[in-house]
This record gives C-alpha cells, sequence and structure tokens, in this order.
C-alpha cells in the first residue's frame, strides 16, 4: 500500500512540471511571434473610440476657432518598465495630436520618466515637422504632482520657471496661452502607475476637466470603474488598447496625409527654413534607419499583440493541464479513501 | 441709335447709385462687450464675452485688448482678433491676483487707424465658500460628528462588534511560526510615500508585528522605498521594542532604505529573501506592479504571506500568492482592530454607519428612480 | 524629547490638516495653497538625502560585516556614486562628456534593468495563475472560466470575436460592480483614517498608542 502510494501516476507529472520549463515556454511562446513581425489585427472598442473622438472633437473645434484654440496635456505617467505597454499608447496619441496640429503640452511626474519622455516626444514631434515652443513643449519635471496639477488650475508657469531644456516658460509662445485647464480640450495620462487617479481627483473633480487615460491591462481593472463612470473621458487598456489606437491613427494618417509613408518622411525637411527646427529639440533631416524605425513604430502595439496571444493561449493550456492533473488525483485520492473505509 | 440710349441709361443708373451711398449714413461699429467675475474661484478669474452687431461685410473683424491693472500698474493680457460670425464669444482670463482690475477694450480699423468702440471692466473677488463642495462638506461634517459620537461612546464603555478578519488573526502565528523556524520576519510597508494612508495604516499595523517580534526575539527587517517613510518606520519599530520591554534588541540597520526605484527595490527585497530565507512576509500598504514580484518570491522561499493593500489592481495578484490579504479598507481597520482602543473602534463604527447611510441612499435613488422620480438620482450624478 | 517627538508633530498634523481643509472649501485662500505646495517639492528634496544617508551607511556595515555579500555592496556603492556625479557635473555642461556618461548610463543600463525586471511579471503570472484557477468549487470554477473569457477575448479575431465581446462585458459589468464596492469602501476608509490623523485620534505613526 505504502509503495502505491509513492509510485508517481501520469498526473502528478502533470501537477510538477518544472518551473524553469514552463518559464522557458512562455520565453519562446513571446519571443517567436514578436520576432517573426507578425501583425494581429484587433477589433475596436467603445472606449478606446471615444478619446480618438474626443481628440477629433478638438481637431473640429480648432478649425472653428482659430483665435482661441485648444490643446492637449499630456501627463508622461510612465517609467522605463512599462515602456513595452505604455510607449505605443504615446506614439499614437501623439501622432493623432500632431496629426491635427492640436498643441501639446507635457510633463513628467517623476526623475526617471524625464528622459524616456523628452526623447519619445520629440521622436513624433520631427515625423510631423512640430515645432518646439509652439506647437509643443516638455516642461519637465513636476514633482510631487499634485500641486502642479492644482497650479494648473490658475497657471502652471510659475510652478516650473523654466521647460525641461531651460527655456524661460514666459518667452515660450505656446504658454502664453496654454497654460491652464481652460486652453485644454484634453488631458491625456499616459500611465503604468496609479498617476491617473490623481488626475481625476484634482484635475477633473476639482477643475472639470476632461481626463483621458491610457494604461496598462493591470491597472485598466481599477480604471474601469471610472471610464464607466464617465469620470474618464475613454481609456485606452493595455496593448490591446493601444493596438486599436494604433489602427485608429493610421487609417486617419493614410487619409490625412494621402503619401507613403517613406516617401513622406524622407520629404519631409526638404525645402523647409531650418532655421525653424533647431538642432537642441530633433535634428531637421531623416536616416534611413531612422525612417526603418518610424514605420516599425507604427505597427509596435499590432505586433505586441501577435506575443501577447501566443501567452494568453500558452497560460490557458498551462491551466487546463494543472486542472485535468488536479482532478484525476482527486478522483483517485477519494477513490483510496472511500476504498479504505469500506474495508 | 437703341445702343446709345442704353448706354445713357446705364451711366444714369451708376450715377445715382454712387449719389445714393454717398448720402448713406456712416457705418457705427459696435459690439456687446460683458465682463464678469468668475463666481466661486479664488478671485484670479474673470471671463469676458464679445458679441459683435454689425454685418461681416460692415465690419468684418474686431480688436480685443484685455488688460490687468493691479495696484497701479497696467499690464496687457491678451490682444485677440475677433472675425466676425455673430455669435458671442467667450474669452477666460487669468490674473496673477486677487482684487485684480480686468478691462476690456475693442477697437475697429477705421480709415487705416485703430478706433476704441466700446470698453468694459471688473473686478475679480476670491469666494468664500465653494458652492460645488457643499455636498462634501456637509457630508465631512455629519461624518465628523459621527466619529464624535461613536468615539464618546466607545469610551464610556459601550461595546462596538467587530468582525474576525483572517488576516490580522494571523499575525501572530506568522510571526510564531519564523520563531519556530528560527528565520527572520519581512515588513514592507507599500511602496509609496508617508503621503498615502495605506502607508500609515501599514505603519500602525507595524506597530503590532513589532511589539510581538520583539517579545519572541525574532529578527525583524523592514525594507523601505521612501526615506520619509524609513524615519518613521525606523521610530515605530524602535517605540515597539521600547514598549515590549526589548530596546536592547533593536538595531537601526534593520530598518533601512532598499532601494528609490520601484523595480530596483523589487530586485533587493527579492535578493534578500532568497538569501535570507524569511519565515514570514507581510506586504502591507500601498504596492503597484512588483506586488506579484515580491509575493511570488515569498511563497517560492516558502515564508507565510500576509497582504494587505488599498491597491485595487494588486488585490487579485495577492489573493492568488499570499496565504492571508487584507482587502482594501481591512487594512485601515487593522490598527482598530489590533489595538482594540476604543476611540479608533468608534471610527471604524463611524466608518460602517456611513457607509449604510450611503448604500440608503443608493438604493432610495434607485427605487424612486424605478418608479419614475428622477430628483436623487440625478443630484447624486450631478 | 516627548514635545519633538510627540506634541510637535501632532499639533503641526492637526494645524495642516485644517488648514488644508480650509483651502479645499475657500477659493480665496488659493494663493496660500499655491504657496505652500511650492514648498512641498523643497522639503522633498531633503528627503533625499536621508534615503542616500541610510542607503550608505547600511551597505558600509554590511561589507564589514558580512565578506560573502560585499560585492553586491560594492556594486550598489559604485553605481551610487558613478550615477550621482555623473548627473551632477553633467547638468552644468550641456552635451559634455557626463552628459553623455549619464544618458548611455540611463538609456542602456538602468532603462533595460527595469524593464527586466518587470518582464520577470509574465513568468510569476504563469505560476500564480496557475494556483488561482484551480476547479475546487462552484466559485472557483466561476473565476477559471471568467479567466478564460477574458483571456481569449483580449487577443480575440475572426471565430474568437465572440469571447470579445462576452470579455468586455465581463470587464465592464461584474468587474465595474466589485470594484465600485471596493472603492467606496477603501474612499470611505481614506476619509475615516485622514479624519483620525487630523484629529489626533490616530497616532500610532508617530510611534506611541
Amino acid at each position: 500500500m505504502a509503495e502505491d502510494k509513492n509510485e508517481k501516476k501520469w498526473y502528478d507529472y502533470l501537477l510538477t512540471i518544472k518551473k524553469p520549463l514552463v518559464y522557458l515556454g512562455m520565453f519562446l511562446v513571446v519571443i517567436i511571434p514578436f520576432l517573426s513581425r507578425c501583425k494581429l489585427k484587433t477589433y475596436e472598442t467603445d472606449l478606446v473610440k471615444k478619446v480618438f473622438t474626443r481628440v477629433e472633437k478638438i481637431h473640429e473645434y480648432n478649425k472653428e476657432h482659430p483665435d482661441s484654440k485648444r490643446g492637449i496635456l499630456l501627463g508622461f505617467d510612465y517609467g522605463p518598465s512599462t515602456t513595452p505597454e505604455n510607449d505605443p499608447m504615446l506614439y499614437a496619441v501623439l501622432r493623432h495630436a500632431f496629426l491635427r496640429d492640436i498643441p501639446v503640452v507635457a510633463w513628467a511626474p517623476y526623475v526617471a520618466y524625464l528622459q524616456l519622455a523628452e526623447g519619445r516626444i520629440k521622436r513624433i514631434a520631427k515625423e510631423y515637422k512640430a515645432e518646439y515652443g509652439k506647437d509643443y513643449v516638455f516642461m519637465g519635471l513636476a514633482y510631487p504632482p499634485t500641486p502642479y496639477m492644482i497650479s494648473t488650475g490658475t497657471d502652471m508657469r510659475p510652478m516650473f520657471n523654466t521647460d525641461y531644456y531651460g527655456n524661460d516658460v514666459y518667452k515660450l509662445p505656446i504658454l502664453d496661452r496654454f497654460n491652464n485647464y481652460d486652453a485644454f480640450g484634453l488631458v491625456v495620462t499616459i500611465s503604468g502607475t496609479a498617476m491617473p487617479e490623481v488626475w481625476l481627483r484634482y484635475a477633473n473633480s476639482l477643475y472639470n476637466q476632461d481626463v483621458a487615460v491610457a494604461t496598462t491591462a493591470v491597472n485598466a481593472a481599477k480604471f474601469y470603474a471610472y471610464a464607466a463612470s464617465g469620470q474618464f473621458t475613454g481609456m485606452i487598456a493595455g496593448l490591446k488598447g493601444a493596438a486599436e489606437y494604433e489602427q485608429m491613427v493610421t487609417r486617419l494618417e493614410n487619409k490625412v496625409i494621402d503619401e507613403d509613408i517613406k516617401e513622406y518622411l524622407t520629404g519631409l525637411y526638404k525645402n523647409v527654413d531650418k532655421d525653424k527646427y533647431p538642432e537642441k529639440y530633433y535634428e531637421p533631416e531623416y536616416t534611413k534607419s531612422e525612417i526603418n524605425t518610424a514605420i516599425l513604430r507604427r505597427r509596435q502595439a499590432g505586433r505586441g499583440m501577435s506575443s501577447q496571444f501566443g501567452a494568453h493561449v500558452y497560460v490557458i493550456i498551462l491551466i487546463i493541464i494543472g486542472n485535468v492533473g488536479y482532478y484525476f488525483k482527486r478522483r483517485d485520492e477519494k477513490r483510496r479513501k472511500t476504498g479504505k473505509w469500506g474495508a | 441709335m437703341k445702343k446709345i440710349a442704353v448706354l445713357i441709361i446705364i451711366i444714369a443708373f451708376a450715377l445715382m447709385s454712387a449719389y445714393g451711398q454717398n448720402d448713406s449714413a456712416p457705418i457705427e461699429p459696435k459690439c456687446k462687450l460683458e465682463v464678469e467675475d468668475v463666481k466661486n474661484d479664488g478671485g484670479t478669474k474673470a471671463e469676458v464675452y464679445i458679441t459683435p452687431q454689425n454685418n461681416p461685410e460692415e465690419v468684418d473683424e474686431y480688436n480685443l485688448k484685455i488688460f490687468s491693472e493691479f495696484e497701479g500698474q497696467k499690464r496687457k493680457l491678451k490682444d485677440i482678433k475677433i472675425i466676425n460670425n455673430q455669435k458671442r464669444i467667450r474669452i477666460p482670463v487669468n490674473t496673477d491676483n486677487v482684487n485684480t482690475n480686468v478691462i476690456a477694450e475693442v477697437y475697429v480699423q477705421q480709415e487705416g487707424q485703430s478706433v476704441k468702440i466700446n470698453s468694459a471692466s471688473v473686478k475679480t473677488k476670491g469666494a468664500w465658500f465653494d458652492i460645488k463642495l457643499i455636498n462634501s462638506f456637509v457630508a465631512a461634517i455629519f461624518f465628523i460628528s459621527l466619529i464624535m459620537y461613536l468615539v464618546s461612546r466607545a469610551r464610556k464603555g459601550g461595546s462596538l462588534f467587530v468582525r474576525k478578519i483572517p488576516g490580522l488573526e494571523e499575525i501572530d502565528n506568522a510571526v510564531g511560526r519564523a520563531t519556530e523556524m528560527g528565520k527572520p520576519v519581512f515588513y514592507i510597508p507599500g511602496l509609496s510615500t508617508i503621503r498615502d494612508v495605506a502607508t500609515i495604516a501599514s505603519l500602525n499595523i507595524l506597530r503590532s508585528v513589532g511589539q510581538k517580534v520583539a517579545h519572541y526575539a525574532t529578527p525583524l527587517k523592514v525594507l523601505n522605498r521612501d526615506p520619509v517613510v524609513l524615519g518613521v518606520a525606523q521610530e515605530v519599530v524602535h517605540e515597539a521594542y521600547l514598549s515590549a520591554g526589548r530596546p536592547d534588541l533593536y538595531n537601526e540597520d534593520d530598518v533601512y532604505f532598499a532601494a528609490g526605484s520601484q523595480f530596483a527595490f523589487a530586485s533587493v527585497a527579492q535578493g534578500a529573501m532568497v538569501r535570507e530565507k524569511p519565515g514570514a512576509v507581510f506586504l502591507l500598504g500601498m504596492f503597484w506592479a512588483e506586488s506579484l514580484i515580491l509575493a511570488e518570491t515569498a511563497n517560492s522561499v516558502g515564508a507565510i504571506q500576509i497582504a494587505g493593500t488599498d491597491a485595487t489592481a494588486q488585490i487579485p495578484f495577492f489573493i492568488a500568492s499570499c496565504d492571508y490579504t487584507l482587502i482594501g479598507e481591512e487594512l485601515y481597520a487593522a490598527s482598530a482592530y489590533l489595538s482594540r482602543a476604543p476611540k479608533l473602534l468608534g471610527t471604524l463604527k463611524a466608518q460602517d454607519y456611513f457607509k449604510a447611510v450611503l448604500l440608503a441612499v443608493t438604493i432610495l435613488a434607485l427605487i424612486t428612480n424605478l418608479i419614475g422620480i428622477d430628483f436623487i438620482i440625478d443630484y447624486i450624478l450631478k | 524629547m516627548n514635545f519633538w517627538k510627540r506634541r510637535l508633530p501632532l499639533a503641526l498634523t492637526v494645524i495642516y490638516g485644517l488648514a488644508g481643509f480650509a483651502m479645499q472649501i475657500i477659493p480665496a485662500l488659493n494663493g496660500y495653497r499655491d504657496i505652500q505646495n511650492s514648498w512641498m517639492p523643497i522639503l522633498f528634496g531633503f528627503s533625499i538625502a536621508i534615503g542616500v544617508a541610510s542607503l550608505t551607511k547600511y551597505h558600509f556595515t554590511k561589507m564589514r560585516r558580512q565578506p560573502e555579500e560585499r560585492v553586491y555592496s560594492i556594486i550598489t556603492f559604485i553605481s551610487l556614486v558613478v550615477m550621482a556625479v555623473a548627473g551632477l557635473i553633467g547638468m552644468s555642461q550641456d552635451g559634455g562628456v557626463f552628459t553623455k556618461l549619464f544618458d548611455n548610463l540611463f538609456s542602456y543600463v538602468y532603462v533595460p534593468l527595469q524593464a527586466t525586471i518587470f518582464s520577470l511579471l509574465a513568468f510569476y503570472i504563469t505560476s500564480a495563475a496557475y494556483r488561482a484557477f484551480k476547479v475546487s468549487e462552484w466559485i472557483s470554477t466561476l473565476l477559471l472560466v471568467s479567466g478564460f473569457i477574458v483571456m481569449l477575448g483580449r487577443v480575440a479575431f475572426g471565430p474568437l470575436m465572440v469571447f470579445g465581446k462576452l470579455s468586455e462585458w465581463i470587464m465592464a459589468v461584474p468587474t465595474v460592480a466589485a470594484m465600485r464596492g471596493l472603492l467606496i469602501g477603501i474612499g470611505l476608509g481614506i476619509m475615516a483614517t485622514a479624519i483620525k490623523i487630523i484629529l489626533g485620534i490616530e497616532r500610532s505613526y508617530l510611534g506611541g498608542e
């Protein structure tokens, strides 16, 4: 009897798959689809469409009121760790804003986010010839974020004094108008943290400012409640949300630019007054590899979705395997027990 | 002949129309200008409304200039071209100071010169009560009164029942088990700052854990991410050891600053757990994406894990990998639960009664909404 | 001692707590709130010194007492010094060698390290999900089924679209309902704890009862 108990049954093997093996499997199902550059087309959900439509509405408003335009205030609220999920969101939202000529004012709440933010924002600004200080501005560090959010109720400039590059905030033309919530049609917080709640508490509750959130899938579960109640003007959730927004913007871009993106980027800075684009912000010319990266960037989330598909299916298979083992083990144990009691 | 006649008629008409034009009165450019102080604000905002009163053919654009005047100093705030589309246009104005005169002036171009046609002004004033916050204000006052009442009742010896919270009941067992195994106890008071209520709630529990640990003479390691929390945690643990009568066991280096960045902290904690193999791990406070990394590592080294957070997104991860999880507000209830101090229990009860009131109002709103009375739900949603 | 460690902090808490409450409901005090807000970054700046001091002390002690773990402490200490020096000197000379060093360390060491630790989650999630999703009672079966639907729904296409719709419903209705319950409780808990702290009822965080 004791020997029987110690003998390993088939289900025991299912229940004791070594962790490194499980992890290796995960590594493969994520890396293979990603490297093979598969792209997964995804369906579009209402919450993401809501953000897109809101940005489009700002564009409509700006067309009608060229003297009192509205802008977007961007909270760069994510750090290095969540870049794979948040980057495509940022790229898509910025592409949309610059495509529609909507002024963007951005800041980041932690030191570790600054460099990431600066590099990424200028990368996209360059794709649309956005001029620093006129079409967009990066204010730099807003830490601790709460007082900065509250001050934007009146005027954010005194809190900063200078922008990220050290320019006097009173000398940047964009900030003459875009320095308080009245001038912003939307706050977009791109976050891997709980920062959207802070935006909600201050920008939305105190100043009635529309806030849209773009967040990682883990945090999304919490924010659904706010999005459902309308406190958030739409939500881009996880890689899937990013892929949706990316799809919508690419569609719009094809319509607005109406040119092959490679040719568009190649010719972008030919015959332009280069004095308008100081090298401090970005170099007004494109190399071949930069163009290739820009094209790849346009389907970054779509590529990520294929890895996500692999990972989800893999976890489901693991759970099934585990449960099958668990079920048969329990059944056997039950039988054994009843057998004993019967005797 | 006919041609000449037609030509004469045309010339006559042209002359007449030219004469008529000269005869008509010159156009008087007009617009309605309103300058209003924004109510309910800090006293720095105003709004200017301009409504053109001419046809676009008569005056195609107006020039609106807005000035602020404070302590005798006049400053130009805005200089805007208003295209005449005969609509009322709103222009928000921000000034730097309270009690500033906001002056708006409208100009039009006449014969190459800019002529002022209208002006208006207002003095900005700060409000002494934000009427939009009346609901929150009344609720806060009601809540504070409820707390005062229940605290005084508890002090007089009224019994207040609190249901069992397994996670808190298990603190003793967890420390006991670590002691039996001769392993240290790890405590992480979350990764947030002292401004977070969850951090303060966690530091309250740290005191109880510290006392128990001191009682059993088990080593305690407290890993911190925020320097201010570190200072407070050191003080809390020191006091706990003192009150347990074992100040000799307290070592300041056991409560230390692990790392300032989120994932650096996670890897320091992971490394420490793998090397020191704690018998019990407390993860109480505010956690973000690192929650699962910490909990799974603690699980893999065979520690009893008691977790608790109000970060709703992290609760599922803790439930999946920890032995006991304090869900949301259970974390805040901990200090009352553990100390059984009447004044703390009083506030806990007040919280429950307040929740019951909110629930009752919500249900009432739903029922009245179903029978077609909307004002309660409209009020709530407003 | 009692004055510095108990009474003064408590008095400051009460004063600033009540002042914060007043500034929230009296818009005329907005100007003061802005001043108070601008103090905060300064105070936070000073707290960094406490962190660095603790970190240095901890690792120095460790280097002395635990020779087998010395190497980790040395790496930590070197990283701290190099990054701080590169950052501080680089700040004053735009585009210099120190700025480049700082930028490169940040972009090619710090960022990938952070992302690496975060990506460990993918692995831990498999083992945690495996433990959480076990069919033992009807309620855990329910969890398992809804977990399946959401996981498939997030990556749905073609014939799997039915899961997409179902997962949207699960996220928008039952999840939101549960989250709201939690959030209301948490909101009230935060409010109660804040009031306890402002009124001085709760003071364990100061070390005392």
